[in-house]
């Protein structure tokens, strides 16, 4: 961890909080720094805030009060965030969804064109450019979707359970080749996830939250260099870190239940 | 896929022939005279024989109706666009165009014609009264129903009001648009046709509706049923046509087109 500690943050949440105009308090303030090239999950029961953190980071909702700041080259084009649901423009095809992120900043066509291309090739799906959402299986929309984000060269990935509505195998897979990218890309990524083992699989760090309101409750790191190898699901570290937080999750959940 | 398309286009023919087939039984049988009810031979018949004059009708009926229906869509959009930009125009608004649609047009048509000099202006006002409604209704919520996710993507990439509404509310809205279009086709020919027995007028412009009230008053039975199919006819084809471009825009992504997979 000291290491880490000299490298800069991309994201500096200070005391952030939210509560709805309705008056449910979603978010206890919350202090959270995520440096460069850092790979941080957020694992938590339903309700506990994970996605409203990720939206007051992405700057689709206001914070009620604190401060989120995005270092410089981690602000939008260079943040991208996947939503839980592949969230693809049915009536475009493949590459007219990719490439919308480049459409709406007024980028040439031709230039547009070959940046999403590069992107396509990057998720493995160069060969269906001209195919329409409804036409992919959940897994292939979900790449297409990270192909999206990818495309305007990001720095800071936040991701909203996208893996959750996929079937384990497919899940496994994309976690896999998504470890790759993250790394070779020296990608920041804010993960929200409910899947323990997708947590430390993927992560350098994994949070805790806790519900109602929602506040993190403890962290830990995992040292195991990135990416990893599907082998690594099968090691003792792997089994402890899990065993690890499925009791933290257990004692969050004991917790919210009283 | 083959067969089934197959049996969808013969059973309704075959509906048909049989009823023309029993029409015509029942009309040579009782020996029923052609000023109750002609047989469809005789309907056939005058249709032929009187051809120029219920085609021209037929072309200003058409007219009428698609002048009508352009209007419909081109302002019924416009407002749309108008109220989803701005809720207070929306609740200013609707009131009155709900007011329109449900005063039946019978009633109002006698002030539009009074009101506007020129008998087939009149007319086409009249039937885009009458259809403009379900274009509104229609679009208007096919413009709010997006994707909430999609406007998030769109906000974080920071999309204009204009980008957000070309490249997501219009093609969101298409469904929508096109179901509320087959029911606007439908009003616009009725309207045509409602105003123009209101209207009464004759002369060089005179549509369907004037080819039947005449052919009533002077008890040419087989040519009003003549004007009556070709008014039906049109509506038929007007559907066809919608349905048809309706399939163009959505056949790629919406459910409502795509071919059932068995």
């Amino acid at each position: 961890m000291t290491s880490l500690d000299t490298v800069p943050a991309a994201v500096d949440i200070r005391g952030a909080s939210k509560t709805y105009p309705n008056g449910t308090r979603a978010l206890e303030p919350i202090d959270l720094s995520v440096r460069q090239g850092e790979f941080v999950s957020i694992v938590g029961p339903s309700g506990c805030g994970k996605s409203t953190l990720l939206r007051l980071v992405a700057g689709l909702s206001p914070a009620t009060a604190g401060s989120i700041v995005l270092s410089e080259g981690y602000s939008p084009p260079r943040l991208a965030y996947v939503f839980q649901s592949p969230t693809l423009m049915p009536w475009a095809s493949v590459q007219a969804n990719v490439r919308l992120p480049l459409d709406l900043a007024g980028v040439a066509r031709a230039e547009a064109d070959e940046t999403t291309r590069h992107a396509l090739e990057r998720v493995g799906l160069q060969d269906f450019p001209g195919s329409y959402p409804r036409e992919l299986s959940g897994g292939m929309q979900m790449r297409v979707s990270i192909a999206r984000a990818l495309v305007t060269g990001p720095r800071l990935l936040l991701m909203d359970e996208p893996f959750g509505a996929l079937d384990e195998i497919t899940r496994n897979r994309l976690d896999r080749e998504f470890s790759e990218l993250s790394a070779s890309e020296n990608l920041t990524v804010l993960f929200v996830t409910h899947s323990i083992y997708e947590a430390v699989f993927l992560s350098s760090r994994v949070l805790v939250m806790s519900p109602r309101p929602g506040r993190i409750h403890a962290e830990i790191g995992i040292d195991a260099s990135r990416p990893r190898a599907d082998s690594v699901r099968g090691t003792a570290e792997f089994a402890a870190h899990s065993a690890r937080l499925s009791e933290m999750l257990g004692a969050v959940m004991h917790e919210a239940a009283q | 896929m083959n067969g089934r398309n197959w049996t969808s286009i013969a059973a309704p023919v075959v509906v048909g022939a049989v009823f023309l087939v029993l029409w015509h039984a029942i009309v040579a049988i009782n020996r029923i005279p052609p000023y109750i009810v002609p047989g469809p031979l005789l309907v056939l018949e005058t249709l032929v024989h009187d051809w120029d004059a219920l085609y021209h009708s037929l072309l200003i009926t058409l007219q009428v109706t698609g002048s009508a229906l352009l209007l419909a869509v081109f302002l019924g959009s416009l407002l749309s666009i108008l109220f989803v930009q701005s809720r207070l125009l929306e609740s200013a608004l609707l009131p009155y165009a709900v007011i329109l649609q449900v005063t039946p047009l019978v009633a109002i048509a006698p002030l539009i014609i009074i009101w506007v000099s020129d008998p087939y202006d009149a007319l086409v006002i009249c039937a885009t009264v009458a259809s403009i409604f379900p274009v509104i209704a229609n679009t208007t919520i096919g413009l709010r129903s997006v994707d909430g996710g999609l406007i998030d993507l769109f906000r974080l990439y920071g999309a204009s009001r204009t980008q957000i509404m070309l490249r997501l509310r219009i093609p969101s809205a298409a469904p929508y648009f096109f179901a509320g279009l087959r029911v606007a086709t439908a009003l616009a020919l009725i309207g045509a046709v409602v105003a123009e027995f209101v209207a009464g007028t004759g002369g060089t412009r005179s549509g369907l509706a004037y080819q039947i009230l005449q052919a009533g008053l002077q008890l040419k039975i087989p040519r009003l049923f003549a004007a009556l199919f070709l008014i039906t006819a049109t509506g038929i084809v007007l559907f066809l046509i919608v349905s048809w471009l309706s399939r163009l825009a959505l056949r790629r992504w919406h459910e409502s087109e795509l071919p059932q997979e068995r």
